[in-house]
């Protein structure tokens, strides 16, 4: 041990931070666990989540599971087309770096408004290409496969940079020696994708698995600007929020969390034993 | 004599790597103490628990006779010189020598800052930034921050290393000038044994955790207190036979009792050293008047032994 | 050379594909732009609208800016105060407990880190919902202060890891050498290690500022009566269904984000984001 009294100072330092998160994360994700199971009157019951099943059913639950799928493997195709492409050496990779960057920084709920913008049924972008290739005008939001193509569409729009710097950052950890050993040893592109990336970059699949996927079961803004009309897990407990009576929007919470506990606690373990096998 | 710096019984253990073992030490007033040894063997380590940056797991450190074990490095009036010299990169050269003195409240800072630059010849850069200047001012600069405090005793890790060849060869002789100049006390941690023979006035050999022997550095060489030492210290090892120990000068090539033969020659200037094995294996270097060919026996005489005993 | 290898030329085809999924990238936000300055019966008054467009104009921004003026200049300043007030605190919380972080045993450490990321798992609307309600009873509700608190929590976490990556990145020698010249812990914090790590600090407040500008979960539930620009943005477009106010201020929300964005490209990287579960 170092000095003591130094070790404490450090401590101290990290206290503020630390309470910070315990009083206003972890507090209140207990306080709404624990609201979901009793009534206005503090006692306890069922009834919230009954009331929550009775009136959306589980299409809320199994629309986010769709919904997240999706999205995470769009993203993930992107991003790794894309952390390829940005892994090579060509003229102007920097300035296309930055490029695939900007979407980043776009608000949400703009992404929305643009993404509403194209694939709108009058006035739409989308539309105009449909037309331009001898089809007819879409209600793009109307149905829900075509809802589905935009929510993935504009939320990965968005995303998938993120997806993409992260599998980079995992790109330039693999030593090159190992590809042109696999080229000498002749293993073809694919077999040094699938034997020599994906195995390496496995923990940095983790991180983008976890950090996206913990928003797409989050999807929240993208399909309450009307991209998603089909009720998800988050669009259901905003509308059940009531703040004079905020019980049943507790229970929509709470699934919620345990879904996304459930996905979280998936990834480590598919972390742990990635690490393991290399 | 006065004691600067003592060390009693000082032992480090990180989890069950014992990397300091009871090691006791006096350093004098006004000495130039070496500490040299080959790397990994504790010299950063010894050096951290001087400086206060680390702590021993036991023994106790004493600097002008007052127990310093359990002080922070600001509290033990010391200064410092890393290897990468440390400075401060967002100062400029005089910031950075001011710094000590503004840590410590003093007055009359611009005219203590000029003082030293002065004696160290780096007046004329005094505004530039510390990394504008080359690796020999830096070296000078770092120097100047340690001296303007005037503290207690002062610590060197290594800080000719990262000099090149020529710089190093002045810089060397121009740190002991001016810690004779100082009067003051320098502890010196080196793996170069050059550095040591030049600016020590007594050289501890550590190894594994444990002094080897403290001495003057003439005398390691000529009287090396185990097997190891004489083997670390000297351009060659020291040539084992029988049990005992000598350096290529004590033999004299051409005839006597012993014998081995030469796989391989080295000169340096007029004198030229033959590397060879005798008949047990054991590899011998000789000081040779003239050269021998490879593959040939060549007889000698040893004037003089270094007796280890039984020592291992 | 970062990756696999590469014959040369295959440069060409990489530029290629390159420049496509550029092109692909701009286009929505080329969209965003000729929707704020073409008259609108070429854009969202058209039933195919080209992406080309012949005739501009100026009176789309005017109107929304002149009709609208005293609500979107409240909604500007609440989201300029929240993301300041965001930026701000982090950049205070982040590098204190960084470097409180990097002082500590590395079990301790990691178990706090374990702590900070376990906290960025839990969504928004699970936290905004009981805080709402305990805002309405301390009076911070509808607040910028209130929601810049709540804000805060979205990017506390990637702010330490990203002042820490910093710390870790400074020569170890630098503070020991403030500490031998007689700095004490807070000396050697503030005037050697702060300026030292500005860059890094700089980048996590306007990267938690920028978060906080575009924060849509927490601003909708706990500041609905005041909103702030995206909510604003949200209301114009889908409630009161005026498309062309939404596009013309998601323009104004945009742009300082962007140019955030170009500044921060260097700091922003998956190691950071990557940080939390390797490190």
């Amino acid at each position: 041990m170092k000095w003591a009294k130094d070790e404490l100072t450090a401590f101290l330092l990290i206290l503020p931070a630390l309470l910070y998160v315990v009083i206003l994360a972890f507090i209140p994700a207990l306080e709404s666990v624990y609201g979901s199971f009793t009534n206005i009157h503090s006692n306890f019951t069922l009834y919230n989540y009954s009331f929550v099943l009775n009136l959306y059913g589980y299409s809320p639950i199994v629309n986010t599971f769709i919904v997240t799928a999706s999205a995470l493997g769009f993203q993930f195709l992107i991003g790794f087309v894309v952390a390829s492409l940005l892994s090579k050496q060509f003229k102007g990779r920097t300035v296309f770096s930055a490029i695939f960057l900007l979407p980043f920084g776009v608000a949400t709920i703009v992404t929305a408004v643009i993404f509403h913008d194209i694939f709108s049924s009058y006035g739409g972008y989308a539309n105009t290409l449909v037309r331009a290739f001898g089809g007819s005008a879409l209600d793009w939001t109307g149905s829900f496969s075509t809802s589905l193509l935009v929510v993935v569409l504009a939320d990965s729009w968005k995303n998938a940079p993120i997806v993409s710097l992260i599998l980079l950052a995992g790109m330039t950890t693999i030593p090159p020696d190992l590809y042109s050993q696999a080229m000498v040893d002749g293993a073809g592109t694919l077999r040094r994708f699938f034997h020599i990336t994906l195995p390496n970059l496995a923990p940095f699949i983790a991180i983008a698995l976890m950090v996206r996927g913990i928003s797409e079961f989050n999807i929240f803004a993208i399909a309450k600007a009307g991209l998603f009309p089909s009720p998800l897990l988050t669009t259901m407990t905003y509308s059940l929020f009531d703040i004079v009576n905020p019980h049943p929007s507790y229970a929509g919470a709470t699934i919620l969390l345990g879904f996304i506990m459930i996905f979280a606690f998936f990834i480590m373990l598919y972390r742990d034993r990635s690490a393991k096998v290399a | 004599m006065t004691v600067k710096l003592e060390l009693k019984n000082v032992t480090k253990i990180y989890g069950k790597h014992k990397v300091i073992n009871d090691l006791s030490l006096t350093v004098e007033q006004g000495e130039f103490f070496v500490i040299l040894g080959p790397s990994g063997t504790g010299k950063s380590t010894l050096l951290k628990m001087m400086v206060g940056i680390e702590q021993p797991t036991s023994g106790k450190i004493f600097i002008d006779g007052k127990d310093v074990t359990k002080l922070p490095p600001n509290k033990r009036n010391l200064a410092m010189v890393f290897q990468n010299y440390a400075l401060y990169p967002n100062m400029n050269v005089f910031n950075n020598i001011a710094f000590p003195l503004r840590m410590h409240h003093r007055t009359n800072i611009s005219q203590r800052v000029r003082e030293v630059a002065e004696k160290l010849n780096i007046s004329d850069i005094l505004g530039k930034r510390v990394n504008q200047i080359s690796g020999g001012q830096q070296q000078r600069v770092a120097l100047a921050r340690a001296m303007v405090r005037k503290p207690a005793m002062f610590l060197l890790d290594e800080p000719l290393s990262n000099l090149d060849a020529r710089v190093r060869f002045s810089a060397r002789a121009e740190l002991k000038r001016i810690q004779q100049e100082l009067e003051q006390t320098f502890v010196f941690v080196t793996h170069d044994q050059k550095e040591a023979e030049a600016l020590g006035d007594r050289v501890a050999v550590l190894n594994k955790g444990e002094f080897q022997q403290i001495a003057p550095y003439k005398e390691l060489y000529e009287n090396p207190a185990n097997p190891w030492v004489g083997d670390f210290v000297g351009d060659f090892p020291m040539n084992l036979v029988d049990g005992k120990g000598f350096r290529p000068e004590w033999a004299s090539v051409g005839s006597g009792d012993y014998s081995m033969v030469v796989e391989s020659m080295e000169s340096i200037g007029d004198v030229s050293f033959i590397f060879g094995s005798d008949s047990n294996g054991e590899h011998i270097v000789l000081r040779a008047p003239e050269k021998y060919p490879i593959g040939t026996t060549v007889k000698y005489t040893v004037n003089r032994f270094k007796d280890f005993g039984n020592q291992p | 050379m970062v990756s696999e290898y590469n014959n040369p030329g295959s440069h060409k085809y990489f530029f290629i594909i390159a420049l496509v999924f550029s092109i692909i990238v701009l286009i929505p936000m080329y969209v965003l732009v000729i929707i704020a300055f073409a008259v609108p019966s070429q854009t969202i008054a058209a039933y195919y609208p080209s992406l080309i467009p012949t005739k501009f104009t100026l009176s789309n921004l005017m109107h929304a800016f002149s009709g609208y003026s005293s609500i979107l200049e409240a909604a500007f300043i609440k989201s300029l105060i929240t993301a300041t007030i965001v930026g701000a605190l982090a950049a205070f919380l982040g590098f204190h407990a960084s470097y409180g972080l990097s002082k500590l045993p590395v079990r301790l450490s990691s178990l706090i880190i374990s702590v900070l990321f376990f906290s960025t798992m839990i969504p928004s609307l699970t936290i905004a919902i009981p805080i709402s309600v305990s805002f309405l009873k301390a009076g911070l509700y509808d607040s910028a202060l209130g929601l810049a608190l709540a804000q805060e929590l979205v990017v506390l976490p990637m702010t330490i890891f990203m002042i820490t990556g910093t710390l870790q990145s400074l020569p170890k020698q630098i503070e020991l050498q403030a500490r031998v010249d007689g700095a004490g812990f807070f000396q050697s914090l503030y005037s050697v290690i702060f300026p030292l790590a500005l860059p890094g600090v700089l980048a996590a407040f306007l990267l938690s500022w920028m978060m906080s500008w575009d924060e849509f979960t927490f601003a909708i539930i706990l500041s609905p009566v005041h909103p702030t620009l995206p909510i604003l943005i949200y209301l114009d477009s889908t409630a009161r269904g005026n498309i062309l106010y939404a596009s013309a201020f998601s323009l104004i929300v945009t742009i300082p984000v962007i140019l955030i964005t170009m500044a921060l490209s260097k700091f922003i990287k998956g190691n950071y984001m990557a940080s939390g579960l390797t490190g």
